[in-house]
């Protein structure tokens, strides 16, 4: 079954046409790589995909509600604890969910404190802990230490197990080459 | 919502936002024990108290509508805002989003007013023998802040420039000027940039600037529909 479906989609930014006439499926189950250089639109169709901005035309139909999503760059607010934050997303957390990202220390600590790889390690957390169908990484590695890389391709694992949906952008596609059922070439 | 709700209480409380709060709150009561220091103590208390009200108030007006102006524009920047994109992801509507933020913002502004208020009425009873506090004005600030802020707004979301606050602010201290002189071009312009009349803090057209902050208000939602996130 087809979840994600578009067709002809174009946008441009001012006069730079960033996608033209792209085609794009996923059918459920499907872990699909978005892989291209800067600019070629990876970001900018995974957020049309997401209904975060609007194509100029073309045709898209998305067959699921349920979608968690991790952008390539997020603000986080300073004065708020890591377990404050998660809440807003997630209608539960339990105590594992910290230790296997290294996190259990940092539950209560103000996130304005963290590093760049404990931010990104709690961006991941929001959606790969969110009850979805369909899960949307943009460049979801950065600023991650080894030890979190694995934990996250474990995760990922376990979502192609469970027969989850995952569009995944990268500027470096080696990582995911045993999940991915498909590269989608990009620019 | 209350999750969205609490989301925007968590971005509006930035280290920058209090550090700005403050400051500007310091500057006001600098600025209002200017005005108490500057009193002649052989004029009557009666128009001492007139005189002090006009010179803090004169001041607030300016910090009101800048602050204002600063907080909807810098909230609803691509930066501040972008958290919005994982609630959209989690079926939050648009307008359901943007409602939300314009409350927690306008409940911020009246804080900000009661502690200019607070400060108001410390320095009054510093430095006045019978110190008697004029309220309403600050309910009809309370507006005004809320006209500029939503304007700063409709220029960032135009411009999508932080930089374009500065056109609102000047917008309002223009009026300040064109409101010395009586005419039908300071009717015209305090329709589209209401500020109180020169010898009294009223304004000029009454409820029709009601009118004009929800038509600001829905202009300001139509933008937020319309921008990419």
């Amino acid at each position: 079954m087809k979840i994600i479906e578009a067709r002809n989609i174009r946008k441009s930014f001012r006069r730079e046409v960033v996608l033209k006439d792209f085609d794009f499926e996923a059918r459920k189950g499907e872990f699909i790589l978005l892989v291209g250089a800067n600019g070629s639109g990876k970001t900018t169709f995974l957020k049309g995909l997401l209904g975060l901005l609007r194509f100029d035309s073309g045709s898209l139909s998305v067959r699921s509600n349920k979608i968690a999503y991790v952008p390539e760059r997020f603000f986080f607010p300073e004065f708020i604890t890591l377990e404050s934050f998660l809440k807003l997303f997630l209608e539960k957390m339990d105590q594992e969910m910290f230790r296997e990202w290294g996190l259990s220390e940092a539950r209560k600590k103000e996130m304005g404190k963290f590093s760049k790889g404990m931010r990104q390690k709690a961006l991941l957390m929001q959606a790969l802990h969110a009850d979805a169908e369909v899960y949307v990484f943009d460049e979801p590695m950065s600023g991650l230490d080894e030890a979190a890389k694995e934990t996250f391709l474990n995760k990922l694992a376990a979502l192609k197990n469970e027969g989850k949906t995952v569009l995944l952008s990268t500027h470096n596609p080696e990582h995911f080459r045993m999940l991915a059922d498909r590269t989608v070439g990009m620019g | 919502m209350r999750k969205v709700f609490r989301a925007h209480l968590a971005y509006l409380l930035t280290k920058t936002n209090l550090l700005i709060l403050f400051f500007v709150l310091l500057l006001s009561f600098l600025g209002f024990s200017e005005a108490g220091l500057a009193l002649d103590a052989e004029e009557l208390p009666r128009m001492n108290n007139l005189y002090f009200f006009e010179n803090s108030f004169f001041l607030l007006k300016l910090i009101a509508a800048f602050t204002s102006i600063f907080t909807f524009s810098h909230a609803f920047s691509k930066r501040s805002d972008q958290y919005s994109e994982l609630f959209f992801v989690r079926g939050v509507s648009r307008s359901g989003h943007f409602f939300s933020k314009i409350i927690i913002l306008s409940v911020y502004v009246v804080y900000f007013l009661l502690l200019e208020f607070a400060l108001y009425l410390v320095s009054g009873s510093i430095f006045l023998e019978r110190f008697s506090p004029y309220a309403r004005p600050f309910i009809r600030l309370y507006w005004l802040s809320l006209y500029y802020g939503f304007l700063g707004l409709a220029f960032m979301q135009i411009f999508k420039n932080i930089y374009s606050v500065i056109l609102p602010f000047i917008l309002f201290i223009a009026g300040m000027i064109i409101n010395e002189n009586e005419g039908k071009f300071r009717s015209f312009y305090n329709l589209l940039f209401p500020n109180f009349l020169s010898d009294k803090p009223e304004f000029l057209h009454g409820w029709l600037h009601m009118l004009m902050l929800a038509s600001l208000l829905l202009f300001n939602l139509w933008l937020y529909l319309s921008r990419d996130s």
